[in-house]
């Protein structure tokens, strides 16, 4: 048998449960997945049922140690799906189904519980700014509409806080993982009282918090059968989807960004101290020694595909994006004129308005399908550069950028970042950075490693780097400057206005 | 107990529910009760009967405290003399304990100036211990979440080229520094009570409660003076019960009651050693089992090093440092001093219990450090608040919190108001110790620098109400004279040279039997031979538990 030892990343996202095993180089060496079902009954509605997450969880583990031995896993984090709350009684069932962060039932009462709270006290203590999608503003909606399921949830999980009780016996979560509910006051890292009191919530309704790396419980007998895993296998605190794959693209101090360029798409960079401002939430790193500032961008890919599926090709085929991308390099940079915002499901940082529609401006007859493409890469280029010129204003050192996610494929679009940021871009290896961030603090809190730096620099990769072209650093800035007033001029074509 | 309502486990930021459940008294303004002696009665001169005697007088209820021996001669005095955060609660997710206790680390400061000073912590990282990854994270979590304003920000240090290390084996090369306070823990005692005193409570010390009777809403309460013998009886209206180790045997001897125990006892040991170190840091070390242990520069001269850990069951006023303890304490420290720590430089050595809650935790060291407030009492009922455990660091967010449950039984006054008078001799800014210095040895030429510096650290802007050129009396030696000595036993209720040598201050490290006789002599003159207090001999005997500390006690520096 193979003496080599391996550490699990669990993420358990959205649409899926995905276990990697991963060794000391943060290779993955065996994985498993298995999808979790989601209820959309209407736009403003999406609800899980929790025993969902948890029959995932183990066919992935089942799966992922198929053909490892359970004795040689050190141990287990969990990534976890953020804005997601469990309501469950003592015996452990569900009192009411599971809400995800895409629900947005809350719309027409979080403004008036941010008002409640005082606006910037609230953006202030949570670092998140006035938005619908953090949990305290369904829990808000709940003690509203529904007030006897907060009174029979003896236990209000995140997704980390109920795997680890099916794994342990025993509910733990990190800060990590209850920062994106808006709970956590994130100056004294700890639930705040104020908060807990206007939502009539004790603190014994919530688990105990652990930071992330630290040893939280033992995979019991029990969940050992389930799962595969040997039965005492340790469970390290893990955190949220969002700080982990920052982790695993090499996010854990001062000067490295990440850039997650997926469905929704994020900006990530760290900072020593927690920043308050609308161009990004402020939230709690996963190693425990700063925050995450991250700018969001809602619809990111998802609006790239919308574009393309919508105006050019239906089979929306990778060879259809080869020749979009070969043509659009072709075209010079500012298309004609032609801007683009991309916010078609509303816009987060740094306007924070849901309402908000996409717009396209400036077509000219001369504009073809390439130019749409390329003008919505700029558009949404502009948008990550204008966050990023914001967090160096807050003094924040910005040094490089790892780009992951399925935008990091086209070329064009890491150029653009890299000059219009006019920092370098490296691509990361892995298409599984929550995963592997979850997999890396398994492997600090294992004691493979001294600390966070060490595990990052041994266990995440660099592809490659665009490096960017310091001519186009003018151009981009008056294209920036052009792209930032498009929301403003747009504003009232927003949804539900006159 | 029986008539209990309330055991909400205290925390400073409880909500609101939990506050409520006691029902506000409402026969507390009935006819009994009025002409009871006092509205709050205190039993325990610790830092917490102090600590809630102080903000009780000052928000104008009659209060009255009773201590059976001197003030701070409990825990209090035993103490590793640290206004701390407690890096290591952090990984028990203490986060709430820790911020709290942080926090009042630069209010203590600010009020207490001339007592706390803050005290920079060396911490060695240890090969297979814990890892640096925790500790940063620890360090991390110590400089942001508790409010740090002034004291300064944990930095990493390369122990090969500072000096720091230097004292260390070679094998310590990388570590951190940060932040925390020390305190003169008796004095913190004394200073709270001087305040409650000129806020109108009455401070009674050698004094013991023997007994407590409810007589409907108010207490009957039976004091013994220790001195003499005598009986007499107070009334109050609630009663406190912050006896420290002591109060379950409050519970048993004054109530009469024999139910389940509350409070487990935790024993710690520290000694004392000649100075093992030349700079003015302290060392945070920690050993294979987890447990850590400090090396503090202590009184010039010496180094402090403790504290062990362990149960103990007992008797709170004998509790000795056994020889396994010392030979802990030296092996701990030798793991990390280049020059390895022998017996021979103990110069001292003492023990102290403090009190937990017994919430079942089973190893001494995983236990809360948390303090519990119970309020007893059936409705329409005299009520007894009791203290378990709690910290020097957390008195005074105790106190408040004491006072909120006060509040619920009696009747409401006042609101909380001791997080900005400072106390006695605390009126001068933080950065202020050097100006008062500069004043103290401009009137007073004759004395030398350490005894500037101690007086100036023990009593602040009052130092100048005593310290009078021309007229500083008897010279004790070691820098001690007869105004310290008289106005200690005028404002402080010093009665014996235990409590001036051991306790107001630590000369007694430096002080011959034959020159603490001399203080003894003239403290009973001074008294009057009203004292009838213990001779130095008595005293000395309980405070240097061992027969080695006898010989250690001699003038050890000669
Ligand atoms: C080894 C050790 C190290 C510590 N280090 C620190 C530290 O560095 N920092 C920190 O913040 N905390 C520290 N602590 C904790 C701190 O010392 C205690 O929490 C604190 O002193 C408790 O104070 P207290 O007033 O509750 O009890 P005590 O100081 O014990 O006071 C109780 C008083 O009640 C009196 N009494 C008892 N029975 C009666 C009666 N029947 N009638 C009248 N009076 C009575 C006693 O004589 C005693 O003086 C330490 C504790 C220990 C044991």
């Amino acid at each position: 048998m193979s003496t080599e030892r391996y550490v699990i990343g669990l993420d358990s996202s959205t649409q899926s449960a995905k276990a990697v095993v991963l060794d000391r180089k943060g290779c993955n060496v065996a994985e498993g997945r298995a999808s979790i079902p989601l209820a959309q009954p209407d736009e403003a509605h999406a609800e899980q049922n929790p025993e969902d997450w948890w029959s995932a969880v183990k066919n992935a583990l089942r799966d992922a140690v198929k053909t490892i031995d359970p004795g040689s896993i050190d141990g287990l984090a969990i990534s976890n799906q953020r804005e997601t709350v469990a309501f469950l009684d003592d015996k452990d069932t569900a009192v009411y189904p599971a809400l995800v962060w895409l629900d947005c039932r809350a719309n027409s009462t979080y403004q008036s519980y941010a008002d409640r709270m005082g606006r910037e006290w609230l953006h202030r203590a949570t670092g998140k700014p006035i938005d619908v999608i953090p949990v305290i503003y369904r829990l808000d909606w709940l003690r509203r509409n529904e007030p006897s399921v907060l009174e029979r949830a003896t236990q209000i999980l995140d997704v980390q806080g109920f795997l680890v009780k099916k794994l342990t016996g025993r509910a733990v979560t990190s800060p990590a993982s209850v920062d994106p509910f808006g709970l956590l006051d994130i100056h004294e890292m700890d639930y705040s009282t104020p908060i807990l009191n206007s939502l009539g919530l004790s603190q014994e309704q919530l688990a105990p918090m652990a930071m992330s790396g630290r040893e939280i419980g033992r995979v019991s007998p029990e969940a050992a059968k389930k799962t595969g895993l040997r039965a005492g296998t340790p469970i390290f605190a893990g955190g949220g989807d969002g700080q982990c794959s920052g982790l695993g693209a090499n996010v854990t101090g001062p000067g490295n960004l990440y850039l997650n360029l997926g469905t929704a798409q994020i900006t990530g960079a760290h900072s020593q101290e927690p920043a308050i401002g609308l161009n990004w939430r402020t939230m709690t790193a996963v190693t425990g020694s700063g925050y995450h500032l991250e700018a969001l961008m809602r619809a990111g890919a998802f609006f790239v595909d919308w574009l393309v599926e919508t105006f050019i090709d239906e089979s929306k085929s990778p060879e259809v994006y080869i020749r979009l991308e070969a043509e659009a390099e072709k075209i010079s940079h500012g298309c004609g004129g032609l801007t683009v915002t991309p916010h078609i499901l509303g816009v987060m940082t740094p306007h924070w308005d849901p309402g908000a529609r996409g717009a396209f401006a400036g077509l000219a007859p001369f504009h073809t399908r390439a130019h749409l493409y390329r003008a919505s890469l700029e558009g949404m280029t502009a948008e990550i550069a204008r966050s990023i010129t914001a967090m160096r204003a807050e003094n924040v050192p910005t040094d490089r950028i790892r780009a992951i996610g399925g935008g990091s494929k086209s070329a064009l679009w890491r150029q653009m970042i890299a000059d219009a940021t006019q920092l370098p871009v490296d691509i990361g290896t892995t298409a599984e950075a929550s995963a592997l961030g979850a997999g890396i603090i398994a492997a600090v809190g294992a004691g493979w490693f001294v600390d966070f730096a060490e595990a990052t620099a041994a266990m995440s990769h660099v592809e490659g780097t665009t490096e960017p072209e310091p001519e186009g650093a003018d151009a981009w800035a008056a294209l920036m400057e052009r792209q930032g007033h498009l929301y403003e001029d747009t504003k009232r074509y927003g949804a539900g206005r006159t | 107990m029986p008539g209990a309502l309330d055991a909400v486990r205290s925390r400073p930021c409880e909500n609101e529910l939990e506050k409520t459940q006691i029902m506000p008294d409402t026969n507390s303004n009935s006819e009994p009760a009025d002409r009871a002696d006092y509205d709050v009665f205190v039993v325990g001169g610790g830092i917490n009967g102090c600590g809630i005697a102080r903000d009780a007088a000052g928000r104008g209820y009659s209060v009255g405290l009773a201590e059976m021996n001197d003030l701070g001669s409990g825990t209090s005095s035993w103490s590793t003399k640290l206004i701390h955060g407690g890096l290591r609660y952090l990984e028990h997710y203490e986060f709430s304990l820790v911020r709290h206790a942080l926090r009042e680390r630069e209010t203590l400061w600010n009020i207490a100036p001339h007592i706390i000073r803050p005290l920079r912590f060396v911490l060695p990282l240890h090969s297979g211990l814990r890892p640096g990854w925790l500790i940063r994270i620890g360090l991390f979590l110590y400089d942001h979440i508790g409010g740090r304003k002034k004291l300064k920000k944990s930095t990493a240090i390369d122990l090969r080229t500072s000096p720091l290390g230097r004292p260390l084996k070679a094998e310590f090369k990388k570590g951190f520094e940060y932040s925390d306070a020390s305190v003169d823990d008796v004095r913190l005692v004394i200073l709270n009570a001087r305040d409650a005193a000129a806020r109108g409570a009455d401070i009674i010390v050698r004094t013991r409660l023997t007994a407590a009777r409810r007589e409907r809403d108010s207490w009957s309460l039976t004091l013994r003076d220790e001195e003499s013998g005598a009986h007499r009886t107070v009334t109050a209206r609630i009663l406190v019960n912050m006896a420290g180790p002591w109060v379950d045997k409050v519970i048993a001897d004054a109530f009469g009651h024999n139910g389940p125990r509350h409070v487990r006892l935790v024993k710690g040991s520290h000694i004392v050693t000649r100075k093992l170190f030349d700079h003015d840091r302290a060392y945070i070390f920690q050993n294979a089992d987890e447990r850590i242990i400090f090396a503090i520069p202590y009184e010039n001269d010496f180094t402090l090093v403790g504290t062990t850990d362990e149960d103990f069951e007992g008797d709170p006023s004998d509790v000795r440092i056994e020889e396994h303890e010392i030979a802990y304490l030296l092996d701990a420290a030798s793991n990390y001093f280049e020059t390895p720590l022998s017996r021979d430089a103990i110069v001292w050595h003492y023990s102290g219990v403090r009190s937990l809650f017994d919430d079942g935790a089973d190893e001494a060291k995983e236990a809360t450090r948390d303090y519990v407030l119970r309020l007893e009492g059936g409705r329409g009922e005299a009520k007894v608040l009791q203290g378990f455990g709690g910290k020097l660091t957390t008195y005074r967010v105790l106190a408040e919190d004491a006072l909120e449950r006060i509040g619920q039984a009696i009747g409401r006054k006042g609101g909380t108001w001791t997080h900005e008078p400072p106390l006695p001799g605390g009126d001068f800014p933080t950065d202020g110790v050097g100006r008062l210095e500069d004043r103290l040895r401009a009137e007073c030429p004759e004395l030398d620098e350490r005894t500037v510096r101690r007086i100036v650290r023990a009593y602040g802007t009052d130092a100048a109400r005593f310290m009078r050129a021309g007229a500083l009396g008897r010279d004790f030696g070691h820098g001690l004279f007869e105004a310290e000595v008289r106005w200690q036993i005028e404002n402080e209720w010093a009665r014996t040279s235990e409590d001036v040598l051991w306790r107001r201050s630590k000369l007694g490290l430096r002080f011959t039997d034959e020159e603490a006789a001399r203080v003894d002599a003239f403290i009973a003159s001074h008294l009057d031979g009203t004292s009838g207090g213990r001779s130095w001999r008595e005293t000395a005997d309980r405070t240097l538990h061992s027969s080695e500390g006898e010989r250690q006690r001699g003038n050890i520096l000669a």
